[in-house]
């Protein structure tokens, strides 16, 4: 690597890293930006989708782009440059540059516009933010009928949504009064603003709900949040 | 005469689009990390900025400032808070999603429909809330690299008017340059990558507001002295006085209130109504049945009308109507119907007409007035030395000369003079008498020529030898509906009264002792000739005498005062002099 694009990796201050360090919690984040190497996705199989993220100019805020340079076997993406991807079955779910989410693969579509990362797929349904920074709209649609909603129009500063594992409920910040909080949309469509001691969800790789826990990435690292039963839904 | 229909106009000129200009939006001298992205598409791989350059990144919808940690944020001009993220992370990282991805945050509104953005802010800074006003370098926060970036810098984007988004499409470079606007938005913009000029925009620089005053249904009858270009007003006439604001402030405009004076007694305002034209075409607005602006039929001489609010663009007026009472030419009164502008809201206040402003963020004051004439078409009196107060009447066909001589009314001169009426003369259907008071050294003989067209045309003309002093000359009815007059005669001969009689003439021969009613042969161009001086013939049936005698004056004693008092009843009003 060039030296000047060491200064500028050295400089990025976050989540250059992809799923690779979520499976190991990290006490500094910032460390984890000098890797330029990223996984975005790796399938049941074992098949890995990743690549490289481009550098970008010091103290700015450009986008984190990636240029693919791992694929899984039937989809050849290899030099593509996304702003984030992950695998549906055997397609492949990324957003481009201008921010159009497609499907690539044997049912190749266009899902959407105006996408931010990071995705969130369970259960045929893909989560994900939707508009022009900060106003982003948390937008859920069905990976078979390219159905479209937006749960919370209201609610116009939303991020790095997760849904649960059936897909019907989904885990996300949001500024509330001002303020960065974790939200819980529960299946009866109620909103509970969680406690995380102040922490929010801050990574490009979208936060993973398993059982009851959510777990988390900020610049601290990873955390994990438990969420209370009563805000579970229970009318499941 | 060339009539020209009153359209005066006075404008305050103006000042220019109130556009909202920006200061460096920080304390310190830090340079430009990253400039927009001028060719305003995402994705497309392209960045250039505002100088053809590419110092920018595809997509950029701000400029980013090289702030270190902790740096001070302020407001780049003045504006109202519109909302605020806190609670992210100081050093979000590349990819950070916090916040919308800028972290925390700050977004102004500004006066002129603009917005600005203060992005990946210090957690915990943010000094101000939303709805909070904030002067131009008020402080808003520090900085910090929180939400998506790559090291610690201030993200400083502009929202245009209008726009619902900060997308690249909703928001514009500010900065003038071969590849961007034509006018810097900044006060200062400095040189390239430097920071911007620390200077904030004068936040009294002047608003886009402006009064007019026009007349309608007036005429410029009088060209001459003082109420040359002043519309002329007939007794009885009604006509409109219309004032009109115009906010072209870039802004609403709040609290408005017109002051109206009518500052000549002789004018009197029966009626208002004040319209808007916000939906397109003019149209009654809600202030006109605002309690507190004065009834409809009491206006008086002068007083507020509360305007309400105004939208950027919006103009509202009010139309006076009016009837002019008694001719004013040359009455030491002013002759004026005035507007000022007595308040809008954190821009404009003045307490009277003439008086300063107490506060003022306009260029101009917002004071109009225009003078309005009476005139009268049927009565002179030539006793000033003031060239106006011939009032129209002027010399006519060559020889003659006719001024004015102080005190002694309307001068004429030559061998064989002319004078001539102005074009608004107007001889009433019922009119029968010309008066005329004259000083001669020695009787004249006249010739009355009169024409029924403005130009003159001869319909008919009268002769008679008039005595120094009054003479009631009586015509008839068949010069009813003249236009124009000429008098003719060969001395000289000062003219200090000229009036017509309309009706039956009232004298009363029994008192009248110093009127001279001379013998009058009358041509109404058909052939027709034939005295007219009648014989004085007591009305039964109102109690008035009329002249039908055909002798040249009464010589009852008294008769004088009598004559006086008459003329009074049957003019209704006498020029006042100077």
């Amino acid at each position: 690597m060039k030296p000047t694009l060491l200064i500028i990796a050295a400089s990025l201050l976050a989540f250059a890293a992809g799923c690779d360090e979520v499976s190991q919690p990290s006490s500094d984040m910032r460390t984890a930006a000098l890797e330029s190497g990223v996984t975005l996705d790796v399938s049941a199989d074992g098949q890995v989708l990743g690549g490289e993220v481009e550098p970008v100019l010091p103290n700015t805020d450009a986008m984190r782009v990636v240029t693919i340079d791992r694929t899984p076997n039937g989809v050849e993406l290899n030099g593509r440059r996304v702003l984030d991807a992950r695998m549906v079955g055997n397609d492949v779910l990324v957003i481009d540059p201008d921010h159009t989410l497609r499907r690539i693969g044997q049912q190749a579509a266009v899902v959407d516009r105006d996408v931010w990362p990071p995705l969130s797929i369970e259960n045929g349904r893909v989560a994900y933010v939707k508009g022009h920074a900060p106003d982003l709209q948390l937008t859920i649609a069905d990976l078979a009928t390219l159905r479209k909603t937006v749960p919370m129009p209201s609610l116009l500063t939303v991020w790095s949504p997760a849904l649960s594992e059936d897909g019907d409920e989904v885990v996300f910040g949001a500024s509330v009064n001002g303020q960065a909080k974790i939200v819980h949309l529960d299946v009866s469509g109620e909103t509970h603003i969680i406690d995380a001691k102040g922490r929010v969800p801050s990574s490009p790789i979208a936060p993973k709900w398993q059982d009851d826990r959510v777990t988390f990435h900020d610049e601290a690292g990873e955390f994990t949040v438990a969420l209370a039963p009563s805000t579970k839904g229970g009318a499941r | 005469m060339k009539r020209l229909i009153f359209l005066l106009v006075f404008l305050i000129p103006a000042v220019g689009f109130a556009q909202t200009k920006h200061a460096r939006p920080y304390q310190g001298s830090f340079g430009v990390t990253a400039y927009y992205d001028t060719d305003k598409v995402k994705g497309n791989g392209s960045d250039e900025d505002y100088a053809c350059n590419a110092f920018a990144y595809d997509g950029h919808g701000g400029t980013d400032y090289g702030l270190p940690l902790g740096s001070t944020v302020i407001a780049s001009a003045a504006g109202t808070v519109n909302r605020t993220n806190d609670s992210c992370p100081d050093y979000g990282g590349l990819g950070s999603t916090c916040g919308g991805y800028l972290g925390n945050w700050v977004e102004l509104k500004h006066e002129d429909g603009t917005m600005t953005m203060y992005a990946h802010m210090k957690r915990g800074s943010i000094a101000v809330s939303p709805g909070q006003t904030v002067t131009c370098g008020q402080r808003l926060g520090q900085s910090a690299s929180s939400g998506n970036s790559s090291g610690p810098h201030l993200h400083w984007g502009n929202r245009v008017a209008g726009s619902t988004t900060w997308g690249i499409t909703g928001t514009r470079d500010i900065h003038q340059g071969g590849c961007s606007r034509n006018n810097s938005l900044w006060v200062a913009q400095g040189a390239y990558k430097a920071a911007p000029g620390a200077e904030c925009q004068d936040d009294n620089r002047p608003r886009d507001i402006d009064l007019r005053i026009n007349v309608t249904e007036l005429e410029d009858k009088l060209t001459q002295g003082s109420s040359a270009e002043r519309p002329d007003a007939l007794p009885e006439q009604t006509f409109e006085v219309r004032l009109r604001i115009n906010n072209k402030a870039g802004e609403a405009i709040r609290d408005v209130v017109l002051a109206y004076e009518i500052a000549n007694p002789n004018l009197v305002a029966v009626d208002y109504v004040i319209e808007s034209n916000v939906s397109g075409d003019w149209a009654v607005n809600d202030a006109d049945s605002d309690e507190n602006n004065p009834a409809k039929d009491a206006m008086g001489a002068s007083g507020d009308l509360t305007m309400y609010a105004f939208a950027d663009g919006e103009s509202k007026r009010v139309r006076i109507t009016m009837v002019a009472m008694e001719p004013t030419l040359g009455v030491e009164v002013e002759s004026a119907v005035r507007g000022f502008v007595r308040n809008v809201q954190g821009l404009y206040a003045q307490g009277s007409f003439g008086a300063e402003p107490s506060e003022s963020r306009t260029d101009e004051k917002l004071e109009v007035q225009q003078h309005i004439d009476v005139l009268t078409d049927d009565a002179w009196a030539f006793e000033s030395e003031e060239p106006e107060m011939a009032e129209g009447w002027a010399p006519c066909e060559g020889g003659t000369e006719a001024f004015m001589e102080a005190g002694q009314g309307l001068a004429v001169r030559g061998s064989e003079t002319c004078l001539e009426s102005p074009v608004w003369t107007d001889i009433a259907a019922d009119t029968n008498e010309l008066l005329l008071e004259i000083a001669a050294e020695q009787s004249l003989d006249f010739t009355l020529e009169w024409s029924t067209s403005e130009a003159f045309e001869p319909a008919g003309n009268a002769r008679f030898t008039a005595e120094s002093g009054r003479n009631a000359v009586y015509l008839g009815e068949g010069w009813a509906g003249a236009k124009r007059l000429r008098i003719r005669t060969s001395g000289n001969y000062h003219l200090t009264d000229l009036r017509f009689q309309p009706g039956t003439p009232i004298v009363d021969p029994g008192t009248d002792d110093d009127v001279v009613r001379p013998d009058v042969d009358v041509d109404l161009g058909e052939g027709d000739d034939k005295s007219t001086t009648p014989d004085a013939v007591y009305n039964q049936e109102d109690g008035r005498m009329v002249i039908s005698g055909t002798g040249g004056g009464c010589n009852a004693a008294g008769a004088g005062a009598s004559w006086m008092a008459l003329l009074l009843v049957a003019f209704g009003v006498r020029r006042r002099r100077e």
